[in-house]
């Protein structure tokens, strides 16, 4: 154990204490979780609409209204992915860094994939005249690269917790790593892919309600909410799978030394059992309701078992300085309330007359 | 020495920061001010009643779109992600002590994002009034996180009170922080227009052309009215070790400086021909002469500012190799690698030497030095012998000022000094100087040599920093022989004098006659 916390980077310290933080990362990882969910998802039945809409009118109007889409959910998933980025480097920055750095050249692709994915996503919009093979295709390398974004993510999310890998860094020094020994690698992934597909289907379903005067509504309120329905349930052996490939002494806290979190994942599971159900029965509102709640007990539960990888280590973590910034968080707080009401206000404005404007 | 070191010698760190950063920096700058520009061109068509106008301007916003958020907004990210990999104890200590600057710039990034979208998605479908205040909105939100980022960048270079208070306020409000604060936002202008300049000449003609690219011009014009002195004004605020780098105590600052000078020159020259001369005849390729100019100009501009805090990170606190002042005074004749947490060699051992001097190079020099295409340091060495290499990683501040000194012990010295003379000299075995050519004649003081051995890597005789005016007060070989004995006393960045008692009189005898030659 020494060993290992002789490599772990020394924290710098907190400016406010780490419940602060805690809180932060909670609240905007849970947007983040949806804005992906939401872009994943989107991306995906963009594919299928591109297919399938060669030879069904419905088909390519849902195609191209998921692809005109796109760009607006990758642009805020990417922003909503800024804030928890932020608020972990506070918190576990030596952690993340050095993870980081380990697996450093497929981390730093990241970037360049999304770029390429972004214009992707993009050059499908503004193309109308491109064949509807190329759509497919280019909505089929969109979707690859977001997953294998989300894998990257997986990547460092995972490494970060296990110092003992990071020794991998010395048989490449460049970062040319993954982190796949790990155990739960490929289960977590598979239920995170499992989850965004749900929150798409669910969220695309509900957008369909609203919007139920579009020609192709009937069909992509259908086919999201079957979608969703479906990735929900499959979600359900998929976190299994992953609790059961943890390490020994985090499962065993898990179902034997605590009720309440026990309590939770069932919980979790029971709410997405629920939202599949609820999809089926087309009841879009509550499933969407249910699976917001169901995703804010996930989070917890994400971070929970994050505590405990990190728990051996807990020496290294950041602890707040004498030369604190409470003063400035209350700004902070003070500017996104602004900010909110001011997004608020803009989109209430623009949208009474852009309708106003249709109906004359 | 924290944190491991993403080691990419072939290409270096720096490179990939630079590559990464310029795009982002650009981008950013160009969405500040094509912010303010598409709120004053669009107001213009209206007053004057103009369709064309308005159209031009829905076609720049589109490209304006799409370059801001996904190139502009991503290459943030990619920063984010690249500084953490490069330098992640710098990246650490600014975002401990600037995270609420860096969340309140989040949502000045968020409001942004949702005024581009509404901006370009409602062009004629809603009010004109509401159309501008989106477009407010906008420029707005992207000017206040201008107005944090470059507080933060102001920061890196002059830290100024902070340094003791450690405050946040006081880290933010620094020294450079106004200068710089508008010496950006006219930048930002600047580039605005000039990329109007390149969509008038090509998406325009007749003169609709010539009306858009005077307008430009004049835009241009009055940006750079605000941006040159202000320039000035950054220039005198900043520290008098970086304003003797761009004097020329520096070269890399002062080529900067040249490129600078030159490029605002052909701007300049360029805006003057075009806008006030030939409007009509400003075609595609010339308005991207036009737009390169000002790159190269802001290009030069951001290179002189990363140089001007070097060897830092973060002026005065923490040098670019990741270890703070006081961790650097501390190190001091301590062994690094027993100190640094990611190596394999703990100690430098018979047999282990090369192995034991790359890892002190990946730890110590990597941050700046590579064997590839940025700063290259096998190139500079490959004609000095192994004695001089290890000689000179004792007095590295006095070479170029922008060196940290050399942490660790006289051992782990020389294992550097070695691993780098081997890899500068493939197949020249370690030890052996280099052949002098025969035909070479022979120095005709035996000091010269010696000069050549230890001091040459820091001194000219009259160029950089110069000995022979230095010598002017030692005008018998008793004195310049006292000085010889007590370098180090005189200047803390110069080591004592390390060869022998031979050596030591024939460079006597030679700087003595230095004094009496001419130059």
């Amino acid at each position: 154990m020494n060993d290992l916390l002789n490599i772990i980077p020394n924290p710098d310290p907190l400016p406010v204490a780490s419940g602060w933080f805690s809180f932060l990362s909670y609240l905007t990882y849970f947007l983040h979780l949806l804005g992906v969910g939401i872009m994943f998802g989107i991306a995906l039945f963009a594919v299928m609409g591109h297919i399938r809409g060669r030879k069904d009118e419905n088909w390519k109007l849902f195609g191209s209204r998921m692809s005109k889409t796109l760009p607006f959910t990758i642009a805020f998933a990417v922003n909503l992915g800024v804030a928890p980025l932020l608020f972990i480097q506070v918190l576990y920055g030596n952690f993340f860094y050095t993870a980081s750095i380990v697996i450093g050249i497929p981390w730093l692709m990241l970037v360049l994939l999304l770029i390429a994915g972004y214009y992707s996503a993009y050059y499908i919009v503004f193309k109308k005249e491109s064949s509807p093979r190329k759509k497919s295709l280019l909505a089929v390398a969109v979707t690859v690269i977001l997953g294998w974004i989300a894998f990257m993510l997986v990547n460092v999310n995972t490494l970060m917790m296990v110092p003992a890998r990071w020794k991998a860094y010395f048989s490449s020094l460049n970062g040319m790593n993954l982190n796949l020994s790990e155990a739960t690698l490929w289960p977590r992934f598979i239920f995170y892919i499992f989850l965004f597909i749900a929150i798409g289907g669910v969220f695309t379903a509900l957008f369909y309600k609203i919007k139920n005067k579009e020609k192709e509504a009937n069909l992509g309120f259908n086919f999201a909410a079957a979608v969703s329905g479906y990735f929900a349930l499959l979600a359900v052996p998929a976190f299994v799978y992953f609790v059961l490939t943890l390490p020994a002494e985090i499962k065993k806290v898990l179902f034997g030394g605590s009720v309440f979190w026990l309590g939770l994942v069932v919980v979790f599971l029971l709410l997405l059992l629920l939202t599949g159900f609820l999809n089926f029965k087309k009841k879009i509102v509550g499933a969407a309701l249910l699976f917001t709640a169901g995703l804010v007990i996930f989070v917890f539960i994400r971070n929970f078992i994050r505590g405990l990888y990190l728990k051996p280590f807990a020496e290294k973590f950041s602890v707040v300085s004498g030369n604190t910034q409470y003063g400035v968080m209350a700004l902070f707080f003070v500017v996104l309330a602004a900010g909110l009401v001011l997004i608020a206000y803009l989109l209430v404005r623009t949208a009474r007359e852009t309708r106003s404007a249709g109906s004359q | 020495m924290n944190y491991p070191v993403w080691y990419i010698p072939a290409v270096g760190g720096s490179m990939v920061i630079a590559v990464m950063a310029i795009v982002h920096v650009v981008v950013s700058h160009f969405a500040v001010g094509g912010g303010l520009w598409l709120v004053l061109t669009e107001k213009k068509a209206y007053r004057e009643k103009k369709e064309f106008i308005v159209d031009y301007v829905k076609k720049h916003a589109k490209f304006f779109m799409l370059l801001t958020m996904v190139f502009g907004a991503m290459t943030g990210v990619g920063i984010w992600f690249t500084i953490a990999l490069i330098n992640p104890s710098g990246t650490s200590a600014l975002i401990h002590s600037f995270v609420f600057a860096w969340a309140i710039e989040w949502v000045f990034f968020v409001i942004e994002i949702v005024a581009a979208f509404l901006y370009f998605y409602t062009f004629k479908k809603i009010s004109e009034k509401t159309h501008l205040f989106i477009a407010w909105v906008y420029f707005i939100a992207a000017w206040a996180s201008l107005f944090i980022i470059n507080a933060i960048l102001a920061f890196m270079m002059t830290p100024g009170k902070w340094l003791q208070t450690q405050n946040f306020w006081d880290g933010m409000f620094n020294p450079t922080f106004w200068p710089s604060l508008v010496f950006r936002t006219f930048l930002c202008f600047a580039l605005a227009g000039s990329y109007a300049l390149l969509t008038a000449a090509k998406k325009l003609k007749g003169e609709e052309k010539k009306s858009m690219v005077r307008y430009n011009g004049k835009w241009i014009l009055l940006s750079l009215a605000g941006m040159i002195p202000s320039l000035l004004w950054y220039y005198f605020s900043l520290p008098e070790t970086a304003q003797q780098g761009i004097g020329g105590a520096s070269s890399i600052m002062y080529k900067s400086l040249i490129h600078l000078v030159i490029s605002l020159g052909l701007f300049l020259l360029l805006l003057f021909l075009f806008i006030l001369w030939k409007a009509q005849k400003l075609n595609f390729t010339w308005s991207i002469v036009t737009l390169l100019a000002i790159f190269v100009f802001f290009g030069a501009f951001e290179f002189i500012r990363e140089a001007g805090r070097k060897p830092f990170i973060i002026a005065d606190y923490m040098y670019v190799s990741g270890l703070t002042k006081t961790q650097h005074e501390e190190l001091q004749d301590r062994s690094v690698l027993a100190y640094a947490k990611w190596v394999q060699t703990k100690e430098v051992k018979a047999g282990n030497e090369l192995q034991a001097g790359e890892e002190i190079f990946r730890i110590e020099c990597s941050a700046c030095h590579t064997g590839g295409i940025k700063n290259n340091i096998y190139g500079v060495l490959k004609d000095w012998d192994q004695k001089k290499i290890i000689r000179s990683i004792g007095a590295l501040p006095g070479i170029t000022g922008f060196m940290p000194g050399f942490v660790g012990t006289n051992v782990e010295r020389a294992a550097l000094g070695k691993w780098l003379y081997a890899v500068s000299h493939k197949g020249v075995p370690a030890g052996e100087t280099q052949p002098a050519p025969e035909s070479a004649p022979a120095p005709a003081f035996p000091g010269e040599k010696v000069f050549e051995d230890y001091c040459a890597a820091c001194h000219e005789i009259d160029g950089d920093n110069a000995v022979r005016p230095k010598l002017k007060n030692y005008e018998n070989i008793e004195k310049i022989l006292d000085m010889l004995g007590k370098l180090d006393e005189l200047n803390e960045d110069m080591p004592a004098f390390e060869g022998s008692d031979a050596e030591k009189k024939a460079l006597a005898q030679y700087l003595l006659e230095l004094t009496r030659r001419e130059k």
